[in-house]
């Protein structure tokens, strides 16, 4: 067996056991490993369609490869980059090193069905072998079909949680927040993995609401563009409540690109409550922009 | 008959969406009146207490400004539905409005979906938009009339930091 090497910033060497190896092969869709700098877990590696988290425990020092029930401390990507910011910092880095080692590192874990062995001689980038695709569980190794489907995965994930949620006015929900994390370290790919989501017809009202909100809060400059975009295609939804918490988070965007999108939401609307809704939200809108805080 | 204010509902939650009949109304539309105890805390609406100052208070208890409502009632229409008014005094950040706190003895699940349906439904829901809501916030802790010590110690950390940021940036 060659061993996968990684890294930079993971120090020593553990191994996964054979045991749990077989076990990602045999249920690709719930099996992970988890990957641990010597500030904790940084990353999880999964099939090749699922999810991937980022995860810092309180062990000190040594890297090492952990299981699901080792880990004891679950955050956001952000608040995971933050707290390893002396290793990787920003987040975007931390997204670019696990966008290289996960594709590899996980082929080479399936092909191979043995042990990982880190070290801290290798750059991330070059890790190697590159092994072929499994096709009984993958059906491509590009990196961009795998983001999209990992990023679409992500993204119903959030939306399947944040229908368990509460959403009450004032109050930070957690798929908020999570949908915010995405976006900070996805950009505008996030936002591209979320749209379906938000102009299904079958997506729960309330989440879809929440989303939109959301959207419009975000202060993330480089997607803006593209979440008011999206805002405004949802201006049209055949849901009325969509519609309105559209308007909200274009009204939170809180510019003349806005503004001007909501009136003509408000010029086409035909439901009376709506209308007169998108008016109140257009004359406060237009109130607090003249009398700013 | 006495006006009443329920504060803190999401007007979306109210609005008829495809597939529902005449009279119905989104489930989530009743996640807007749950009650405490069987009853729902409203206020009563007297002048010169508007209806967005009560809605103030009561969000002054979150952690942050968020896009909110309030729908205005007439109490008349609770008597035919057998729902009692009892005064009891409000527990919001702002002192004059919880003398006009009221509580609403629903008692029943049947009388719950009878009062969302013939009082709430039909009667006007007023947005607020988050933005409004920040302003809102700001100007009722410079003017007193929202108790510092009352608010959300969160909602104030927030506004601290929009108010340095506001700052800096002019």
């Amino acid at each position: 067996m060659s061993p996968a090497t990684a890294t930079g910033f993971w120090e020593g060497t553990e191994t996964a056991s054979r045991s749990a190896i077989d076990t990602l092969e045999a249920d690709s869709s719930s099996t992970d490993v988890h990957v641990v700098g010597p500030a904790g877990v940084i990353g999880r590696v999964m099939s090749i369609h699922g999810p991937m988290h980022f995860y810092v425990s309180d062990r000190p020092g040594g890297s090492r490869v952990l299981f699901a029930d080792d880990i004891t401390t679950r955050l956001s990507t952000s608040a995971c980059a933050r707290l390893l910011g002396s290793y990787i910092s920003p987040a975007r880095r931390v997204e670019a090193i696990l966008r290289h080692m996960y594709p590899s590192l996980l082929s080479h874990v399936l092909h191979n069905r043995t042990e990982l062995d880190f070290n801290t001689s290798v750059q991330m980038a070059t890790i190697t072998p590159e092994p072929p695709p499994i096709e009984t569980l993958v059906n491509t190794t590009d990196y961009d079909s795998t983001e999209r489907l990992y990023l679409s995965r992500q993204m119903a994930d959030a939306f399947a949680a944040g229908a368990l949620e509460d959403f009450e006015p004032g109050m930070d929900s957690a798929f908020a927040q999570r949908l915010g994390d995405f976006i900070d370290a996805y950009g505008p790919r996030a936002v591209r993995a979320v749209e379906p989501l938000l102009v299904s017809d079958t997506g729960n009202r309330e989440v879809v609401g929440e989303a939109l909100k959301a959207l419009g809060h975000l202060p993330h400059e480089s997607t803006r563009k593209q979440r008011f975009e999206l805002l405004q295609e949802c201006l049209r939804s055949k849901f009325p409540r969509t519609r309105y918490a559209a308007a909200l988070g274009l009204a939170a965007m809180d510019d003349e690109a806005s503004l001007g999108a909501i009136a003509q939401a408000l010029a086409r609307e035909t439901d009376t409550t709506l209308r007169r809704y998108l008016q109140r939200v257009l004359e406060q809108v237009e109130e607090t922009r003249r009398c700013p805080a | 008959m006495p006006r009443l204010v329920r504060a803190g509902i999401d007007p979306e939650r109210w609005l008829h969406e495809p597939g529902l009949a005449g009279d119905e109304l989104q489930a989530d539309a009743l996640f807007d009146l749950r009650t405490t105890g069987n009853k729902l805390s409203v206020f009563e609406l007297v002048e010169p207490i508007t209806a967005e100052r009560i809605t103030v208070a009561v969000a002054a208890g979150k952690e942050r400004p968020s896009d909110t409502g309030y729908v205005i009632f007439d109490s008349g229409e609770l008597t035919a539905l057998g729902i009692g008014v009892e005064s009891t005094p409000g527990g919001s950040a702002d002192t004059e409005v919880n003398t006009l706190h009221r509580n609403l003895d629903i008692a029943s699940d049947t009388k719950l979906l009878a009062f969302a349906r013939n009082v709430v439904a039909p009667s006007e829901k007023v947005p607020i938009i988050s933005e409004r809501l920040a302003q809102l916030f700001q100007a009722g802790l410079e003017s007193g009339q929202l108790e510092e010590g009352r608010v959300n110690p969160k909602l104030v950390d927030w506004l601290r930091r929009r108010k340095r940021t506001d700052t800096a940036a002019h």
